[in-house]
């Protein structure tokens, strides 16, 4: 299996042809960082004024414990853009990268410790460290750039896993399951209900059941799969695409705003430098479970 | 690194996140243990047909009854200051506080109540913890519940 999986890595890299695009794309993604880091210096006195109010540091910010809670904030937002600024000036250097890494990993500690984090900022962080390992030699650093995208796919793959090993769950117990129906309906009402917010297509789903339902077992087929697309480089702008649909759709409903990860699909997945142009019929055959079918068509003709 | 090792390493990150993600998952205390490690097991199980929820509601406002009493979370924002809290937070400290009440934890409960009226009560009022049961598209669509359990009555002045 694992020569399997080295053969399929080795074929998408192939001789280092995609090296160009990608060392175009990495530094964009620290302009992202930079940018996204540079705005929350714009809520640094709103987060300031919060307080204390149930602050429990996570472990990369041990140190707030020694110092009080306001120099913290400021400090801890201060060196993410110093940090990320300094890591899009110079990305090719491991040193700026590392700390980059550190001003991501410092911020994204300070936010998780309010509780329940919200995992927005869960795959910047990750993806961050992966690129502090970045190398100079071309197919290492597509390498590098492949883990990065089937990293990223395979947090989806994991979210999809989740909810068919709980669908199974509920229908022993008896409850209403991915595979009913209602469960659109009834993943939105619970959701506006609690959080009381306007809702653009909420009704319209509440008042067609159907318009949630199938768009509901799509994302999970989606996210199933989203592990098998990083080794199917001719679907990766496709499943870039229809994530970030995922993500508007889930906004419009109003069932979870998830806005952060869609820079990633952009940086690293619509601009794949590992991206094979194919027909629209042979894409089609590449999706997961038609690629099935089609093989086992082909092996009874 | 060889190009080899490289990509063992690779596998073994891949491995080792999805595997850390699915224990923390299913074995820690609470699923954000092994941070900054996550299971991404997000909207995974579909809300229950039937469900149960801690609710304040408002039975006088400013020495008038409020009839029907309302709830704390249709209230406008001179009660509820959304600016605040937000509605997340507002949703776990009303469970927290009905939980608290029901268990009879008296000072988890004088915590509570001093949070929720300090940072959202801007009215002298009587309201009250209660359990309610509902269908959460019925809850949506007209405001109906099944049924309401008062749990506790409180005087905010």
């Amino acid at each position: 299996m694992t020569k399997s999986l080295f053969g399929s890595i080795d074929r998408i890299i192939g001789g280092g042809h995609g090296f160009k695009k990608a060392k175009m794309m990495v530094p964009v993604f620290y302009y992202f960082l930079f940018f996204f880091a540079f705005q929350k210096l714009e809520g640094l006195n709103p987060f300031v004024a919060l307080g204390q109010r149930n602050f429990s540091p996570r472990w990369p910010i041990f140190w707030t414990e020694y110092t009080d809670y306001a120099t913290a904030a400021s400090l801890i937002i201060v060196f993410f853009v110093f940090a990320s600024l300094t890591a899009s000036f110079f990305w090719t250097q491991r040193i700026p990268r590392v700390l980059g890494f550190l001003g991501m990993l410092q911020y994204h500690a300070f936010t998780s410790s309010f509780g329940k984090p919200s995992h927005q900022l869960d795959l910047w962080l990750w993806v961050a460290f992966l690129l502090v390992f970045l190398p100079k030699n071309q197919r290492k650093f597509l390498l590098v750039f492949w883990a990065i995208q089937a990293f990223i796919l395979l947090t989806y793959s994991m979210s999809g896993i989740g909810k068919i090993v709980m669908a199974f769950d509920q229908y022993f117990k008896g409850q209403a399951t991915l595979f009913s129906p209602d469960a659109g309906v009834l993943h939105i009402t619970t959701m506006l209900n609690r959080m009381q917010e306007p809702s653009l297509h909420g009704p319209l789903i509440v008042n067609y059941p159907l318009l949630g339902w199938i768009p509901l077992l799509l994302i999970v087929y989606l996210q199933f799969f989203s592990f098998v697309v990083a080794f199917r480089p001719s679907l990766h702008r496709v499943w870039a695409a229809a994530l970030i649909l995922f993500h508007v759709g889930t906004d419009l409903t109003g069932l979870s705003v998830f806005v952060a990860p869609s820079a990633l699909f952009l940086v690293f997945l619509l601009g794949s430098p590992f991206q094979i142009s194919k027909s629209v019929r042979r894409t089609i055959l590449d999706l997961p479970g038609v690629s099935l079918i089609d093989r086992l068509r082909r092996s009874l003709t | 690194m060889s190009y080899r090792a490289a990509k063992i390493s690779v596998l073994l990150f891949l491995a080792v996140y999805f595997c850390t993600g699915m224990l923390a998952q299913f074995f820690a205390k609470g699923v954000e243990d092994a941070y900054p490690f996550f299971s991404w097991f997000l909207f995974s199980r579909v809300p229950l047909r039937i469900q149960s929820e801690y609710a304040i509601r408002f039975l006088e406002i400013g020495g008038k009854t409020v009839d029907p009493p309302l709830f704390f979370k249709k209230a406008p924002g001179a009660l509820r200051n959304k600016e605040r809290r937000s509605p997340d937070e507002y949703y776990v400290l009303v469970q927290s506080l009905g939980g608290a009440v029901k268990r009879k934890d008296a000072e988890e409960t004088a915590r509570l109540r001093l949070e929720i009226e300090k940072e959202m009560l801007d009215h002298p009022a009587v309201y009250e913890i209660s359990e309610i049961i509902f269908n959460p598209v019925e809850l949506w669509r007209n405001g109906s519940v099944m049924e309401i359990k008062p749990l506790a009555e409180f005087t905010l002045k």
